[in-house]
């Protein structure tokens, strides 16, 4: 096991299937932690609205995220 | 009274039974079945294969070595080298069992008296990806420490300091929790779909050519032989492309474990 | 309000599966498209690889987001 921290060469082509399996995990889990707080505070505040808003919330922040990390 | 409907009055479509199988026999308390059986079946197959080809090596390759370089070096120079570099003889060991397993059970789909695909019940590529996920977890520890695997998967550098607050619970779910489980799923969907498309092709052609043969439902009979064979062509296909992104998916796993720099 | 409720709890749940298959097919003709439409720009102007490689990974996390939002769909209906 000799990596310290150093990638190996070709990493553009890591970087672009890494990012490719990446990206849409992270907004399914943008939408599930949004999501799942929303619901929380649907079930809480007993307001239904909740779950649907927050859940596109969670699609927003997870695509700007997806914009940040990966499309600049 | 729709011609359809009417053609296929009695035309029962394979569902999921097609994925339980009653126990064969017992073992103790565990009752062995048919997919079980073939797991074995195939562990056997990949070790006596590689057994046979890498037990005596000579410098020039004959027989089964010939084969076995061949696809020990496709592993090598495809996943193992653009993932791990230099480390990658050391992880082939773990990465040539897991991606010929893979891909042998998958070819189990089409063998004729097998006919079923090993990873198309979830518990087969869910305990690879386990296994994969627990290794992850060793070789980041290892290398990063607890907290800088922790810190080096969550926290993306160059980012508008508040947003950290959202970023990391996001981060957090879809490292640790998401991937492993889209790992082990895209292999189990493909080959649970794929067997199940196979299955009804077969079943049409079976009932329309062979059990209530109808002057209407001949061509329906026929279309569905030639449908079978051409998704038995594909799913061949399919089945070594699964076996190379789950091997790809694992191979970049490790070199998240081993390198912290992304 | 009260008719939709209804006519979502009593719906049959094979028809729901369906609706998530005709649902997929958008993201899955779009995932093809920015593919198809990348290799071909990398193919035509290689030098530019990196960029054309950033955009097609964009558009290819937001249309495989639309399959994404039916698959958690479903939880915005169960109470």
């Amino acid at each position: 096991m000799t990596g310290n921290g150093r990638l190996p060469d070709e990493s553009q082509d890591r970087e672009f299937a890494n990012a490719v399996s990446a990206a849409p995990a992270t907004i399914l889990a943008g939408m599930l932690v949004f999501g799942g707080v929303g619901w929380l505070l649907a079930r809480w505040l007993d307001i239904t609205a909740l779950r649907p808003i927050s859940l596109v919330l969670g699609l927003v922040f997870a695509g700007y995220l997806v914009y940040v990390r990966y499309g600049r | 009274m729709s011609a359809p409907h009417v053609l296929a009055k009695d035309f029962q479509a394979p569902g999921l039974g097609l994925f339980e199988w009653k126990p064969l026999f017992h073992i103790g308390p565990f009752a062995v079945a048919k997919p079980i059986v073939l797991c074995l079946l195939v562990a056997i197959i990949v070790i006596g294969f590689f057994w046979a080809a890498f037990a005596k090596p000579q410098l020039v390759p004959r027989g089964f070595q010939n084969v076995g370089e061949v696809a020990y070096m496709f592993v090598r120079d495809e996943i193992g080298r653009p993932f791990l570099g230099k480390d990658a003889e050391r992880w082939m060991r773990l990465l040539i069992p897991v991606f010929f397993f893979v891909w042998i059970g998958n070819l189990m789909s089409v063998v004729p008296v097998a006919q079923f695909p090993v990873n198309s019940r979830i518990a087969f590529p869910a305990v690879l990806a386990l296994l994969i996920y627990l290794t992850f977890w060793a070789v980041g520890i290892k290398n990063q420490g607890f907290f800088g695997l922790l810190k080096n998967a969550t926290m993306p550098p160059d980012l508008p300091k508040p947003l950290y607050l959202i970023v990391i619970p996001i981060e957090f779910v879809s490292t640790f929790f998401i991937r492993p489980f889209t790992h082990a799923v895209r292999l189990f969907a493909n080959m649970f779909a794929g067997h199940i498309l196979i299955a009804l092709f077969a079943t049409v052609a079976f009932h329309f050519l062979w059990e209530k043969v109808t002057p209407l439902g001949f061509g329906v009979g026929v279309l569905g032989v030639v449908l079978t064979i051409v998704m038995t062509a594909f799913e061949l296909f399919i089945q070594a492309v699964q076996a190379y992104v789950f091997t790809l998916l694992a191979a970049f796993y490790i070199s998240a474990g081993l390198y912290s720099d992304h | 309000m009260s008719l939709i409720a209804v006519a979502s709890t009593n719906i049959n749940p094979g028809l729901k599966s369906i609706g998530y298959g005709l649902s997929a097919i958008g993201p899955g003709i779009g995932v093809g498209i920015v593919f198809g439409q990348g290799v071909n720009a990398i193919a035509r102007q290689p030098e530019l690889t990196s960029t054309i490689r950033t955009n097609m990974l964009l558009g290819f996390a937001f249309s495989e987001a639309l399959a994404l939002i039916g698959l958690v769909a479903p939880f915005i209906y169960t109470s």
